[in-house]
């Protein structure tokens, strides 16, 4: 590498000289001698060699530091890029699953709906069922409760005629015959 | 009834000699018990002022006024020394529980309908000494609600014959 970079140093200092000898030629337009081109020729090489003496490490550790920058930048560069095709991968993965969970969420709901409906027509039925029930036994309460209304209005009723018919009609005979009856059914109850 | 009267009760009874004077201090008896239920005699009793020797004496001498014989003018004194006079009505009763039960004799109420006839009380009397098999000391009752017929009641049992029952079975098959 030294010596490439020696060598454009020299190949550069010769085109310098030669331009700079060519442009004093042409100044004097009468044209310089050889000794005058060595001249330019060996100066230049000094300040070449001065150049590449005191500028060459610098400049090597520039570019030297600048291509490890570059290397490293583009290191990072293809981890970035590698972390964002992964990352991407990861995402349509996601996206799959995201898709597939959407898929069965879905479903899920669609199931839970069919089966709410289903218990909620049940209920329905089973409600209306109910009332129907609980309407016949009201109503069948009802006429129960009505016949025996009915029945103890008329009970009291006759209860009612039976004493004012006992108090006009009943007398002495009556009394006696009932408690012969009576005392028939002591004698009766007292037998073993 | 409680066990306390009946205990003195039996005391009593198991000193007469014979059903006549069983039956004799049984009247004393509910002589004295009347006399100490009498609201005067009570207050008199009850007085606090009265010393407690003092109360035993004037029974003594009550009973003596009463023409009490000489067996119930002790058993007075006696219940007076133990404090037991307020007793003096539930002894009473059953003292004449015990009489019936030893004499052979029960005591039934008979309410009638209407004033009944010596033979209607007859009647159901020989109805009720049948089911009782001892003889019968009847109460007679009227109560014209009855309508007709009677009610008996023999040693806490009912035997009802009488109309407005009847009447009132027959509400109550007919509400039914």
């Amino acid at each position: 590498m030294k010596l490439i970079t020696s060598i454009l140093a020299l190949g550069a200092s010769f085109v310098m000289a030669a331009s700079a000898f060519a442009a004093e030629g042409a100044e004097a337009a009468g044209g310089g001698s050889w000794l005058t081109l060595l001249l330019y020729i060996v100066n230049a090489a000094i300040f070449v060699a001065i150049c590449v003496y005191f500028a060459g490490p610098g400049v090597r550790q520039f570019f030297a530091q600048r291509a490890r920058t570059m290397r490293e930048r583009r290191g990072r560069a293809e981890a970035d890029f590698a972390a964002a095709e992964q990352a991407a991968h990861d995402a349509a993965r996601q996206l799959e699953q995201l898709a597939a969970e959407k898929a069965r969420l879905l479903e899920e709901m669609e199931a839970g709906t069919a089966y709410q409906i289903k218990a909620i027509r049940e209920a329905a039925l089973a409600g209306a069922a109910r009332i129907g029930r609980d309407a016949e036994l009201t109503a069948a309460a009802a006429v129960e409760e009505a016949r025996r209304r009915v029945r103890s209005y008329l009970a009291g009723v006759a209860g009612v005629l039976a004493r004012e018919l006992v108090q006009q009609n009943f007398n002495a005979d009556d009394q006696r015959r009932m408690l012969a009856g009576f005392a028939e059914k002591l004698t009766l109850e007292a037998r073993p | 009834m409680s066990g306390l009267a009946t205990r003195y009760a039996r005391a009593l009874a198991d000193l007469a000699a014979d059903p006549a004077q069983l039956e004799g201090w049984g009247a004393e008896l509910e002589r004295l018990a009347a006399l100490a239920a009498d609201p005067q005699a009570r207050t008199f009793f009850e007085a606090p002022e009265l010393s407690h020797q003092a109360r035993i004496e004037a029974v003594g001498r009550i009973a003596e006024r009463l023409g009490l014989s000489f067996p119930l003018r002790s058993f007075a004194v006696v219940l007076a020394r133990h404090r037991r006079l307020g007793e003096l009505r539930a002894i009473a009763m059953a003292y004449r529980e015990l009489t019936d039960l030893r004499l052979g004799r029960a005591r039934a109420t008979l309410t009638f309908a209407f004033a009944p006839g010596d033979e209607q009380v007859a009647r159901v009397v020989e109805g009720l000494a049948a089911i009782a098999r001892r003889t019968i000391i009847p109460t007679v009752k009227v109560d014209g609600t009855l309508l007709g017929g009677v009610v008996a009641e023999l040693e806490g049992k009912t035997y009802d014959g009488s109309l407005a029952t009847m009447i009132a079975e027959a509400e109550r098959r007919l509400t039914k």
